[in-house]
């Protein structure tokens, strides 16, 4: 199967969100630390499921046909 | 009719030609109950935020940050993501290869020969659409009458005729395209008020600096819920996420129409994406806008925010946005309510013999009843109140009742159809007992029903399948499903 780069290009923009993320919503509060974990907890599934994505993706983990067998 | 009527019915018209031309090449149920699964990423990914999205984000959860505070609510959006990695890279993949046509039938294939199983899973998926239908659509007149004036009836009219033509018309695929239309529009709503909040509130950054400062409680980890109903606060809201995206048939029936397991998981990938930016951008700011009017009535915030703060066309956009959200939420409800009628009722115990135009034809029907059947619900005052107070609550306890029976039969050899009938039966009777008793003030409050209904699900699947044997029939669909890739 041929393979695709959606997993990098996912995990980039998933950085990149993160970090414009942290800066829009955490860097005016005067106090930070639950905004900085509620984002975590939000944005990271993009993060986490890239990086998965990329390493099913080099195993070849998707099957192809199409019926129970 | 005012400008923001306008363009709200200019997009209900849009809707309404595009589910239209979406029937076009629609020939059979394949292609009226999934997409012909032959759905690309894009358009999975923006059914399914759409389907998620209702009227309820936009009036309810925007009302409940504005009065007490953004955190407790945005959280349970991680408990949505997370679980929808999951299921777009690890559960999915199974339940896709099985080629089913709705939700019922995962507990058909998976758990043959057992009719309590059947029957059940049939009764949740009806009776929970239905009832979650009435509210949603309850919402939805909410938005229509007062925003727009409507008689509570021509509202009625309004959403179910515009909703009932283009799922009868296009089916699946009707429901899918529209849903991201609709998805587009109120992802650019919340997108473009944002920034105008902000602006109310006197500028990135130092105007939000000063305004946190006014509201304290408004970026705490429990908002002012304080430290214990703040952390049940946080249970109920992530557990309701978690059963949604695994467990509601409006957001599993995803994983049936997509091309490929692959695209599955594309989709859920960008759904990760995509569902951060809209629900910050809709949601966390409107925990500061105390600090601007303190005076609003909760659930009109954000039609205050988009009538006051923004320009007129961002405005009106802005309100087409609400209905679009509560619409694309209908939508997928109707959807999958009349394939409950048409395919688990009417082809496997009316007429297994039925050929395939008259299933197509059973299929459109199927949907004129369920807007009948929500006609008289919503026009039926007592219906109405007790559809609007139990709907939400009573869908997701009945989700979390077969949760387990969905789950450790995708990754458990030893799942055992006794195992699941039992599970489905006790929690959803548990889970009912705490509806009605928060309700009725006779359980604790603070006690989600969806966890009981869980918990009580989960613990009787597993000593009924630790004291059972799974039948070779269950052994072997189990090993076609979770064949290695080659």
């Amino acid at each position: 199967m041929k393979k695709d780069n959606f997993g990098i290009i996912a995990l980039i923009a998933a950085i990149v969100m993160f970090i414009v993320a942290i800066v829009i919503f955490v860097t005016p509060l005067p106090v930070k630390t639950a905004t900085i974990v509620t984002i975590c907890w939000v944005f990271g599934p993009a993060i986490v499921g890239s990086v998965v994505y990329c390493i099913m993706e080099s195993k070849g983990k998707w099957r192809q046909d199409t019926d129970l067998k | 009719m005012n400008f923001y009527a306008i363009v709200t019915v200019i997009s209900l018209a849009v809707y309404l030609i595009v589910g239209f031309y979406s029937a076009k090449n629609l020939k059979n149920v394949d292609d009226f109950y999934v997409m012909g699964r032959n759905a690309p990423s894009y358009l999975i990914t923006g059914t399914m935020i759409a389907t998620n999205i209702s009227s309820v984000a936009f009036v309810g959860y925007v009302g409940s940050v504005y009065s007490r505070g953004s955190l407790p609510y945005l959280t349970m959006f991680g408990a949505t993501l997370t679980s929808s990695i999951i299921l777009g890279l690890y559960v999915g993949r199974y339940i896709w290869r099985m080629k089913l046509y709705t939700v019922p039938d995962f507990f058909t294939t998976r758990y043959p020969k057992n009719e309590v199983v059947k029957i059940a899973s049939t009764a949740i998926v009806l009776f929970s659409m239905l009832i979650f239908l009435i509210s949603v659509c309850q919402g939805v007149n909410v938005v229509l009458c007062d925003t727009f004036g409507m008689s509570k009836i021509m509202a009625q009219i309004v959403v179910l005729g515009i909703v009932t033509v283009f799922t009868m018309a296009g089916g699946m695929k009707g429901v899918v395209i529209t849903d991201t239309i609709m998805f587009c529009i109120f992802f650019v709503a919340a997108m473009l008020v944002a920034p105008f909040l902000v602006g109310a509130m006197g500028g990135w950054p130092n105007g939000i600096t000063e305004a946190v400062k006014k509201i304290p409680y408004t970026m705490n980890w429990d908002g002012n819920f304080g430290h214990f109903a703040g952390f049940w606060q946080y249970v109920e809201v992530n557990i309701a996420s978690i059963v949604l995206v695994f467990a509601s048939p409006q957001l599993l029936s995803r994983a049936f129409i997509a091309k490929s397991e692959k695209t599955f998981g594309r989709a859920m990938i960008l759904q990760t994406l995509v569902f951060p930016i809209f629900i910050f951008s809709l949601l966390f700011f409107f925990g500061i806008l105390p600090a601007v009017n303190p005076d609003l009535a909760p659930t009109s915030a954000f039609t205050w925010a988009a009538m006051n703060l923004a320009p007129k066309w961002i405005g009106a956009l802005a309100l087409a946005g609400i209905t679009a959200a509560a619409l694309s939420s209908a939508s997928s409800l109707f959807q999958q309510a009349a394939a409950a009628l048409s395919r688990d009722i009417y082809e496997r115990y009316v007429n297994p013999q039925a050929s395939e135009q008259k299933k197509l034809l059973v299929s459109r029907l199927a949907v004129l009843a369920i807007a009948i059947l929500c006609y008289i619900a919503g026009t039926t005052q007592q219906i109405t109140a007790v559809g609007m107070v139990y709907g939400f609550l009573f869908a997701t306890a009945a989700w979390a009742a077969w949760f387990p029976s969905l789950i450790f039969g995708v990754l458990w050899k030893k799942a055992t159809a006794k195992a699941a009938a039992w599970s489905m039966s006790l929690g959803f009777i548990c889970a009912m007992i705490f509806v009605f008793g928060r309700t009725n003030g006779f359980t604790p409050s603070w006690l989600p029903p969806n966890a009981v209904g869980l918990l009580v699900s989960f613990i009787v699947y597993i000593i009924v399948a630790k004291t059972s044997e799974p039948t070779k029939d269950e052994l072997e669909v189990y090993s076609a499903m979770r064949k290695p890739v080659e």
